[in-house]
């Protein structure tokens, strides 16, 4: 408030906002508008001649099995996705950090999975998992039966796999840049303290690391939302259940027609995100109070 | 600023809602009672069949209807049409790849029209899913405007036709013709006491109880012949699954009740009889529709198979081989351009689910848009492609069997003089443009057996393009070995559920 008054009291509008004015525009035309329109679709019960229905399509939803699967699983994807990619990853950041040499090539090798396109992928994962694939081959050259993977609950744990292989190096260079700016004197001070690695770990690196443990968190599980895309291309729009997302849930709904359960639907999930990272973000308060 | 920005916010949330009011709609009386004017669009995919028609539909429209302009839109590409000639006859073939991409196309533009209020004031239900439009509220109800339009009188229509394509006790498309299969067995291949079990039956035909009566005579039959007679012609596993569904569809797959019903064992003991059927030779496996050349259909049409299954088209060679015209050489329909040598055919009946569904569909029906502003041009145009006079009109090729019942015996003559006229001079020649007492009682005939078979209709399950895919997909692996029939019924009743259920 005070950037828009001269001492005078006069009103003066910060050259600033203006550079932001168009950016704020087009959020606004194409991502507030739209959203605070289609709301309106999950308390009617038709997009075209609606009549105002109230909470109905909520409760509806909420009995929706197909929906109750696609968010249980994607809950279940979350809480193991997650916290193994962030262990993972920082696991892979600390060993790189203490590298001496040729750190920047052991980045760019985790790097690549996240350049490489869905599509050149998903024909990879296919060639490894499907009946006939490379995995298969080799459990049974040992004498083992193959696994139907992608038709059975195995199906969550090759997903799994794709997500950690495709995101550790996102996370890993952000935990990078987390690591770097910790200070060395403390690691020093503790060194000198005779403080043993896995104290120094839970007393230095990671108090340390907290803001971009909640930034790798909230990142990570935007992240796991995307997994949606390679899951659609290797099994299509009704996967087996125990893969079958939210995302293929609203996918499935927007071409259904049923644009009342799909922003139904959508509703739940800004809500969910939203306390989901207001958590993780009083989390990141308090302790750095 | 944080009570600004949600300010803001709430400001174009009302703005937003303030367009959501409803306005009050016209009654069905209202709109029949307004004066035909102004401009309707009329969309389809097929170009084929549909687009043709439709045009030459509009302009006679707008001749009879001064101040009206009916826009057609085809999406469809045209089909490739491959033409080959022999000694006495030149054949023309159609050919389209199944392109899913361009009709996925073309669905999401329809279905992003008309879920944002737009879209065309008639739509061809040639590939898109009218039953979810219906339960979207994007249809016309046509029962109020045939109820309410004293110029419509469904008597004078295949009522059976249009009321079996009723969904959820609401008309949302009408049919302007009707296709269905018979099917046919070669009597020179039984003996009498097998022809008189396959006769017997004939009112409630399914393909299980025909190849169990003519077993024996394919035994007999291959065992003394070099050359391996099929049993069925032109049919690979897929296409007898799908055949052998057909009339029990609900059964299996209920989209209107949102229910299915694969795990029970019928659907397992189907996959593996369509197998085993297909490993004792019944069916032609290699056969390729789209990649047929005048040698493969002359070679087709020399084929003994003992039984065909042909379209409606076809009963005009069986009355007319009946009549004693032809020998069954020439004059074929569309139906049995490939179905092998017909010249002891005998008719059995439509295909049945042994109990009363006799199943049918259509190559075009038509719904009115809930949201056209016009629509009582669009009422009335759809009024117009069902009447007598574009029905019958011999310009307008109408494939299957005209809805319009007076169109429908026109058509009956028509076909009948033609194919008299087409004969060697002779008996059966039209003199003095009167109609001989032999073409009088083979048009009869020919009505009676086409109006016989209409009767027993009374069956269109509803069935989703998704849903086919999966079971196409999923039985492959059947097919291939690599899953057995309960592990497929396993998986596409999971898929199926998952699917009715969202």
């Amino acid at each position: 408030m005070n950037r828009l008054f001269t001492n005078a009291g006069k009103r003066k509008i910060d050259p600033g906002l203006l550079f932001l004015l168009p950016g704020f525009a087009g959020v606004l035309l194409f991502y507030l508008w739209p959203f605070l329109v289609s709301l309106w679709y999950a308390f009617t019960d038709n997009p075209i001649k609606g009549n105002f229905v109230g909470l109905a399509n909520f409760i509806e939803l909420l009995h929706n099995k197909p929906y109750l699967l696609g968010l249980k699983n994607t809950l279940m994807f979350i809480g193991m996705s997650v916290p193994l990619g962030m262990i993972l990853s920082l696991a892979v950041a600390m060993l790189i950090h203490r590298t001496g040499r040729r750190k920047e090539l052991f980045a760019l090798v985790f790097l690549i999975p996240l350049v490489i396109p869905s599509g050149s992928m998903v024909f990879f994962w296919k060639a490894l998992f499907l009946n006939d694939g490379y995995v298969n081959g080799v459990l049974v050259s040992l004498g083992l039966e193959g696994i139907n993977w992608f038709e059975t609950p195995m199906a969550m744990y090759v997903i799994l796999l794709i997500f950690i292989w495709k995101n550790l190096g996102y996370n890993m260079v952000l935990f990078l840049a987390g690591l770097h700016n910790i200070p060395k004197e403390y690691y020093e001070a503790a060194a000198v303290d005779g403080s043993s690695g896995v104290l120094t770990f839970f007393h230095v690196t990671l108090p340390g690391l907290v803001p971009m443990l909640v930034l790798t968190a909230i990142m990570s599980v935007i992240n796991s939302f995307k997994v949606f895309k390679e899951i659609y291309l290797i099994t299509g729009s009704y996967p087996h259940e125990s893969i079958y997302m939210l995302q293929h849930f609203m996918n499935n709904m927007f071409f259904s027609l049923n644009y009342q359960k799909l922003t139904t639907a959508t509703c739940i999930l800004v809500l969910l995100i939203t306390v989901l990272v207001q958590t993780l973000f009083r989390f990141e308060r308090r302790h750095d109070q | 600023m944080k009570r600004r920005m949600a300010l803001a916010c709430s400001f174009a949330l009302i703005l937003s809602l303030a367009g959501c009011g409803q306005t009050k709609e016209a009654s069905v009386e209202q709109i029949l009672n307004e004066e035909l004017s102004g401009e309707i669009t009329v969309s389809c995919y097929d170009t084929l069949i549909s687009k043709d028609f439709l045009e030459k539909a509009a302009k006679s429209f707008e001749e009879k209807n001064p101040g009206t302009k009916i826009n057609v839109e085809a999406f469809g590409k045209m089909p490739e049409i491959k033409t080959s000639e022999g000694s006495n006859c030149k054949i023309a073939i159609a050919t389209k790849e199944d392109d899913s991409q361009e009709r996925t196309n073309y669905i999401n533009k329809i279905n992003t029209e008309l879920m944002s209020g737009g879209g065309a004031d008639v739509l061809s239900m040639d590939i898109l899913p009218y039953y979810k439009y219906a339960d979207s509220g994007l249809l016309e109800d046509m029962n109020a405007y045939m109820d309410a339009d004293s110029s419509f009188d469904i008597g004078n229509y295949r009522e059976n036709i249009i009321r079996a394509m009723e969904y959820h006790g609401g008309q949302y498309l009408l049919p302007l013709d009707y296709i269905f299969h018979y099917i046919a067995y070669d009597s020179s291949l039984f003996s009498d006491e097998e022809k008189i079990r396959l006769e017997s039956g004939k009112a409630k035909i399914t393909y299980e109880e025909i190849f169990d009566i003519a077993k024996d005579a394919f035994e007999r039959k291959n065992a003394n012949s070099a050359e391996r007679v099929s049993m069925i012609g032109a049919f690979t596993n897929y296409m007898m699954l799908d055949e052998m569904m057909a009339p029990g569809y609900e059964t299996y797959i209920d989209m209107e009740n949102r229910q299915v019903n694969l795990m029970d064992g019928r659907f397992a003991a189907l996959l593996e009889s369509v197998r085993n059927y297909g490993e004792l030779g019944y069916l032609q496996q290699s056969l390729e529709l789209n990649h047929l050349d005048m040698n493969d259909i002359k070679k087709q049409r020399e084929d003994q198979f003992f039984y065909k299954t042909k379209n409606q088209l076809s009963l005009t060679s069986e009355v007319l081989r009946e009549a004693g015209l032809n020998n069954g050489k020439l004059n074929f329909g569309f139906g049995s351009a490939v179905g092998g040598d017909d010249s002891n055919d005998k008719a059995l009946g439509p295909l049945t689910d042994g109990n009363k569904n006799a199943p049918f569909d259509y190559l075009q029906a038509y719904g009115i848009n809930a949201n056209s502003s016009n629509k009582a041009l669009a009422w009335a145009f759809v009024k117009y492609l069902m009447s007598e006079e574009i029905q019958s009109d011999p310009q307008l090729m109408l494939v299957g069997l005209p809805i319009n019942n007076a169109a429908r015996i026109e058509q009956a003559e028509t076909t009948i003089t033609r194919s008299f006229l087409e004969e060697s001079p002779g008996e059966g020649s039209v003199e003095d443009g009167e109609l001989t007492e032999t073409e009088k009682r083979t048009i009869d005939r020919y009505i009676e057996v086409v109006e016989n078979f209409s009767d027993s209709l009374n069956y269109h399950p509803v069935q989703d393009d998704t849903v086919n895919n999966m079971i196409r997909s999923e039985v492959s692996h059947f097919f291939d070995g690599s899953k057995s029939a309960a592990e497929v019924a396993g998986v596409l009743q999971e898929k199926i559920e998952l699917y009715l259920n969202e």
